[in-house]
């Protein structure tokens, strides 16, 4: 049927793979480079009472430092709210304070031993539950709690009667299900090679996964046009979501600027894990109406989104959360109620799976549950609850290409699990009355 | 201050000025420009680095580079043939191995001080011979599968000029 | 005493941004041989990008895979691309490079009907070969077209543009919004051996059966699956930087020693793979995207084998043998 597609064609890029010849952006280098290294507020929640570079830039093959006074506008990502270089107070352990360029990292290194960083230590608080409570300490000015909208501490998602639901349930399932803080930990760590071009042109060799998702960014940090500011990369030794957040872009870029010299910052694996974005925790309590038959009747969700001390892409995550939080089943009675939450640990990043793996997990390990209470199987609680064609899905979309049941009947074959005649000959395309 | 250290790499006799706390994979990359050996982790946990030394596969950031004055150093470059492919890159290649790629030069400079160590191993061997090596991307299985298709004589017979380990 | 428990999961995923309004452009040209470069700012981070690339552009131009260059390298040339994320790449850019090839069809109808005095309208594109359509023999080749029209001083450009449809405000009361249009499908049993005295679990099989849609390159899709099998394995049992939150952030993890991923040695025993493949009208040539959805199914399917296995529902991620140990005792001690 078809030409091209379907064919197991080998990587486009693979001969450059097994060979080793690929290019990526850590192995590129230019003459008279510099090397960039960052001093990072050792404190999970601290306010800056007095920086001092002087001697910093006094130091033996030093050829720039800069703080926050040196950014031309100090705020980025995706919500623009983290802060390029720290301001008055930190909200996490990491948070870039200054940034050295120097002939080489021992002398970047040296540099930065000699700046002189006044903390006053402020209370943190980690636990999101804890971070929702009125006496916390208030870690953004705007408060703990995100509002959606502008307005709403609350997302909520809301389908059928609820009440009615429940009460139509031969049984009420309950379950809390948490998940940790989880790192990309792609292979190459993050790097970015920045020069000035002879046109005045900032070049930045970056790790990004997405150079048009962090160009505008990035070209408000710099205070820079797009057309004075170039990408080259794009062949990169993994990402996972780890480069939709810009953690060495904006620094090196600003060095470069700085110095007119090439400048490299490329992060160490100790640096990669400790201080760029993660997967934040989740908490998901899930209330179910389960009648004997199988059939959910109701559920109630609430979410609690960790999104750590920025939202970077946290606020993403927990609006994808909320829409596909019910899972791959029909529940005609639904209640979602998401909160984001901000505490003192590394902002939310984009992590494969981002929000919805997450939230599948316990909706998966619940329905389980469900299934034990009213004391049938796994796969047949699955086929009871699949959406079907044409279903509106829980946040009101018609669904087209469903395969719930079809991936299920795939599984079983796969699995030598021989199903049930109804399930055998069950199909997404005809719904039962 | 930088002392010379020589040897051989990929056959070819070298001298090398490096700073005496310079690693291999520092000397490999920095000095030398040689970027096959990649740097995952600086710590002798991902493999990404993995060249032979005297014909043993060792994770070069763990070797200090002046330890190998007077031994023999093969990077990915040095067991790549200048035409076509090595049976294990033939095969990384053919299977859709590699993902993001950042792994495979490691991934292929330990499955091939493997295959000449044991020439004929079971796949439970294969996973634990480059079970020192991470991907990321996940790409086990079929890593795995061609280093297997290798063994069983299915890219040809392996390069000589690789003594056996004792 | 080893247990073993089966598990089952079903998910799934959407392609593209949360809400839509993520566009890609492509361009495609052609070179003075008549071979096809394609631009766009994408991302190649071991996804497999390229091949989509290069198979959905040659598919629709009906040549070989081998006259297509992709060109995605810097800003200065590659055409715009959102991002390179969300599941999103095979669908959006797939289907702006069917917007780009259709446009540059069109624009060879006109050339080679000006050289030939014929309307585009009377013209046919065929494998690669433009030619009146009541008379087939009287064309040219995409080689031919190239030379004549670099040479020529004409420049040959096939553009266009994908937009998902955008998703109305969300509805504060309801929540109610366009999440994506294209949804893809998976469904996992797992299979683990749980030692009881140890709480150590190891994952013995996974098969998965999924729906992206068309595939569009089964070595990479099979890749991708084997690799969310792994990541899912990790997120199941040993990754989480932080292993007493919230009582405290210490320890964190800053190396591979201590933040686990799996390895060779974690691999399942035995793992297979389907693919249901589900025609999707609104992606290219019926695809939908599947790089997020891999990773999703294993652990609930694992923890779900893990209750299976001995009885308790290791309800907080991830399932380290402490964590099952100490459900195991507490179950005992009930």
């Amino acid at each position: 049927m078809f030409n091209a597609i379907g064919k197991p064609i080998p990587r486009y890029d693979g001969l450059g793979h097994v060979t080793g010849r690929t290019i990526y952006v850590s192995d590129v280098t230019m003459p008279g480079t510099l090397t960039c290294k960052v001093l990072r507020c050792p404190y999970y929640r601290a306010r800056i009472v007095s920086l001092d570079v002087t001697q910093a830039k006094r130091m033996p093959g030093v050829y720039g430092v800069i703080t926050r006074e040196d950014v031309p506008y100090n705020r980025f990502a995706m919500v623009p709210d983290n802060h390029v270089l720290a301001e008055e107070i930190t909200r996490y352990r990491g948070q870039p304070v200054a940034a050295v360029a120097a002939v080489s990292k021992e002398a970047a290194l040296d540099a930065l031993a000699k700046i002189k960083v006044e903390y006053e230590e402020l209370e943190p608080v980690f636990d999101p539950e804890k971070a929702m409570e009125p006496d916390a300490p208030q870690i953004r000015p705007e408060g703990n709690v995100h509002l959606f909208d502008g307005t709403s501490p609350v997302r909520r998602v809301r389908r059928g009667d609820i009440e009615k639901g429940f009460a139509e349930a031969d049984v009420i399932v309950e379950g809390r299900y948490t998940t940790p803080c989880e790192e990309h930990a792609p292979l190459e760590c993050c790097s970015t090679l920045a020069y000035v071009d002879e046109s005045g042109k900032l070049v930045l060799y970056s790790k990004t996964q997405g150079v048009y998702f962090v160009m505008g960014d990035l070209a408000n940090v710099f205070q820079l046009p797009m057309n004075k500011l170039k990408f080259i990369g794009n062949t990169i030794g993994g990402s996972f979501g780890s480069g939709n957040s810009v953690a060495t872009d904006h620094i090196a870029g600003l060095l470069a600027l700085k110095t007119g010299k090439p400048v490299r910052y490329t992060l160490t694996r100790a640096e990669e894990m400790m201080f760029t974005t993660i997967s934040t925790p989740w908490i998901f309590k899930i209330k179910d109406g389960v009648r004997r038959d199988g059939k959910i009747t109701a559920r109630h969700v609430e979410v609690i989104h960790d999104c750590g001390a920025f939202t970077e892409l946290g606020l993403y995550a927990a609006e994808k959360n909320a829409n596909l939080v019910a899972g791959a089943n029909l529940i005609e009675n639904l209640a979602v109620d998401t909160h984001m939450v901000f505490t003192n640990k590394l902002p939310s990043g984009s992590r494969r799976g981002f929000g919805v793996n997450v939230g599948q997990f316990a909706e998966q390990v619940q329905l389980d549950r469900d299934a034990r209470a009213v004391g049938i199987s796994p796969m047949a609680i699955r086929f009871i609850n699949a959406f079907h064609e044409d279903d509106i899905s829980h946040v009101g979309n018609r669904l087209r290409a469903v395969s719930t049941i079809e991936t299920l009947q795939g599984v079983a074959d796969l699995a030598g699990i021989s199903l049930e005649e109804q399930y055998r000959t069950m199909s997404s395309k005809e719904v039962e009355k | 201050m930088k002392q010379m250290v020589s040897f051989v790499l990929n056959g070819i006799p070298v001298e090398v000025a490096v700073k005496p706390e310079a690693t291999l994979l520092e000397m490999l990359r920095d000095e030398i420009g040689l970027t096959s050996p990649k740097c995952g982790c600086n710590h002798g946990d991902c493999g990404a680095c993995t060249v032979h030394l005297d014909n043993q596969a060792v994770k070069s950031c763990l070797v200090l580079a002046m330890t190998v004055q007077g031994r023999e150093v093969v990077t990915l470059d040095g067991i790549t043939p200048s035409q076509g492919l090595h049976p294990i890159q033939q095969a990384f290649y053919e299977k859709g191995a590699p993902q993001c790629g950042y792994c495979t030069p490691g991934m292929v400079m330990a499955a091939d001080a493997f295959l000449h160590r044991n020439p004929h191993p079971t796949l439970e061997e294969i996973k634990e011979a480059l079970s020192g090596n991470l991907c990321r991307c996940g790409s086990y299985e079929k890593y795995a599968q061609a280093v297997l298709a290798v063994a069983n004589g299915e890219y040809g017979p392996l390069p000589e000029g690789r003594e056996q380990d004792v | 005493m080893i247990r073993t428990g089966r598990g089952i999961s079903t998910i799934y995923y959407p392609s593209g941004f949360n809400g839509g309004r993520d566009p890609d452009l492509v361009s495609l040209r052609i070179k003075p041989d008549g071979t096809i470069d394609v631009s766009n700012a994408s991302c190649e981070m071991g996804q497999g990008l390229k091949n989509v690339v290069v198979q959905i552009t040659a598919e629709r131009l009906e040549i070989e895979p081998g006259q297509i260059n992709f060109d995605n390298t810097n800003s200065d040339t590659a055409a715009f691309s959102m991002d390179t994320a969300g599941t999103r790449s095979t669908v959006i850019v797939g289907n702006a490079i069917l917007a780009a090839a259709d446009d540059l069809i069109g624009k060879l109808k006109t050339f080679v009907g000006e050289k030939l005095g014929v309307p585009a309208a009377e013209m046919s594109y065929e494998k690669g070969r433009t030619f009146i359509t009541t008379q087939p023999e009287k064309g040219m080749t995409l080689a031919e077209i190239g030379a004549a029209s670099n040479y020529g001083g004409v420049f040959l450009m096939g553009t266009g543009g994908y937009l998902p449809e955008p998703a109305p405000p969300r509805d504060p009361e309801t929540g109610a919004t366009l999440p994506s249009k294209i949804m893809a499908y998976g469904s996992c049993v797992a299979d683990v051996e749980v030692d009881d005295e140890t709480g150590v679990v190891r994952v013995i099989n996974l098969y998965n059966c999924y729906d992206m849609g068309t595939v569009i390159n089964p070595l990479q899709a099979e890749a991708q699956a084997d690799g969310g099998n792994i990541q899912g394995i990790g997120m199941a049992l040993f990754e989480d930087l932080a292993p007493r939150f919230p009582e405290r952030m210490e320890p964190y993890a800053d190396s591979f020693t201590d933040y686990i991923i799996p390895t060779f040695m974690d691999m399942p025993q035995h793992s297979a793979t389907s693919f249901y493949e589900n025609y999707d009208p609104n992606g290219p040539y019926g695809a939908k995207g599947c790089g997020e959805m891999v990773v999703d199914t294993q652990s609930p399917a694992i923890v779900n084998a893990i209750y299976d296995a001995v009885g308790v529902v290791v309800d907080s991620l991830p399932a380290t043998p402490e964590k099952v140990l100490r459900l195991i005792k507490e179950k005992k001690s009930k």
